[in-house]
């Protein structure tokens, strides 16, 4: 890969109008608590990897896939995919705490494991949004599952947004 | 008034990144207010590069458009206020956010500028004072506030970004968020895989986020950055 440039001409940015300066001031608030940072948060507890072994063996993963690895060796079709999805969202209003945990480990696995496998995006999430899970979401998610979500990444961050 | 000449000690928004944070700009103004005169310069200009915009699209919104050009007007309103060195006292008595005190502060020097120009020309019908219920300066105004700020930390992020040679990450930055440019189809001609571009872009956003809160925390009343960033979406 060839060095990033370094020098660009300086803008005024005379032109911003109404919308785009709406649209640039919500970058400017913080973060809100989302969904996904529970799950981060979980992962990275001291035992986190440990507590994540365990995740993809049970429900929703075991009901729809049987087996979660599936998602990483691509042995599953696109219309399970979109079932893990839709069950975590059902799982997350579970009020125990963990089994809610789980639920958004299977929504944003499968989402990742739909793009890596079938280069289809399967959540209405913007796109900045999503990439923005995911990116975070690989920091801290073990081996083999970083690979597939930080691929999962760099090929949303390739797609053309169409929001 | 000497309020054009720039200072070359940085503004809140352009210290580095672990300082903007815990810092408003409130206590950054009383800091300047404090250097003395250059330290009054440098946030009269703040004032001035944020909000000279926004009065002169309200004064175009109202009936005052006679009173004179939209340059002048404003450049008058900052010389006459600005050099009052109660100005900014008075502000924080107020309790108002800044934006809010310009803008009545304002009012009342375009009342003072129709009073002069009557004295001046008695005779002449139209210089009657306009009725204050028309909501659609006030709301050119707000809007013209949020561009004018966004734009203002727009620039001071991207000078941060220069100085601490992310010039780059900046760009990529601009084209994904300001022209809404895909990465994958930019990224490569900046030498850059996707990938890499969406990374450089967060942290060019860190930069402008913390420019922007940092800006808007002057405006405020103490209040969360946050909370004053819904306000101005929601046209509060």
């Amino acid at each position: 890969m060839s060095s990033p440039m370094t020098s660009f001409p300086g803008r005024d940015f005379s032109d911003i109008g109404d919308e785009q300066a709406r649209k640039l001031l919500r970058l400017g608030m913080l973060k809100t608590f989302r969904p996904v940072d529970a799950l981060i948060e979980r992962l990275k507890a001291t035992d986190g990897q440990e507590w994540f072994r365990k995740v993809t063996l049970a429900a929703p993963f075991t009901t729809i896939l049987g087996r979660g690895d599936g998602l990483i060796t691509g042995r599953v079709m696109l219309a399970q995919l979109t079932a893990l999805k839709e069950a975590g969202k059902r799982q997350a209003r579970e009020l125990d705490r963990n089994t809610r945990l789980i639920a958004r480990a299977a929504y944003d696995l499968s989402i990742a494991a739909a793009i890596v496998h079938y280069g289809q995006v399967i959540t209405t999430q913007s796109r900045t949004e999503l990439l923005d899970v995911l990116n975070d979401l690989a920091e801290a998610i073990p081996e083999p599952w970083n690979k597939l979500v930080t691929e999962s990444a760099e090929k949303l961050a390739m797609m053309r947004d169409s929001k | 008034m000497a309020i054009e000449q720039r200072s070359t000690q940085q503004r809140p928004s352009q210290q580095r990144q672990g300082d903007v944070f815990p810092a408003t700009m409130n206590s950054w103004i009383d800091g300047r207010l404090q250097d003395g005169a250059a330290g009054r310069q440098e946030v009269n200009r703040h004032v001035m590069d944020v909000y000279a915009f926004p009065l002169k699209v309200y004064f175009m919104g109202t009936r005052d458009r006679w009173l004179g050009e939209p340059e002048d007007v404003v450049q008058g309103f900052f010389a006459s206020r600005l050099s009052k060195s109660e100005f900014f006292h008075n502000w924080r008595s107020s309790g108002l956010r800044l934006r809010h005190w310009l803008i009545n502060g304002f009012c009342f020097y375009l009342k003072e500028l129709r009073r002069a120009k009557k004295r001046a020309l008695p005779n002449t019908s139209s210089y009657s004072d306009p009725e204050d219920d028309d909501p659609g300066p006030r709301q050119a105004f707000d809007r013209a506030y949020v561009v004018s700020l966004v734009r203002e930390a727009l620039k001071r992020s991207q000078s941060l970004c220069e100085l601490e040679g992310l010039t780059a990450h900046f760009e990529i930055f601009v084209r994904h968020f300001y022209q809404g440019q895909a990465y994958g189809d930019f990224a490569r001609d900046l030498g850059v895989d996707a990938a890499r571009a969406a990374v450089m872009a967060r942290t060019a956003r860190t930069k402008f986020q913390a420019t922007l809160r940092g800006m808007i925390n002057q405006d405020g009343t103490g209040s969360d950055a946050d909370e004053e960033i819904r306000a101005l979406l929601d046209g509060e």
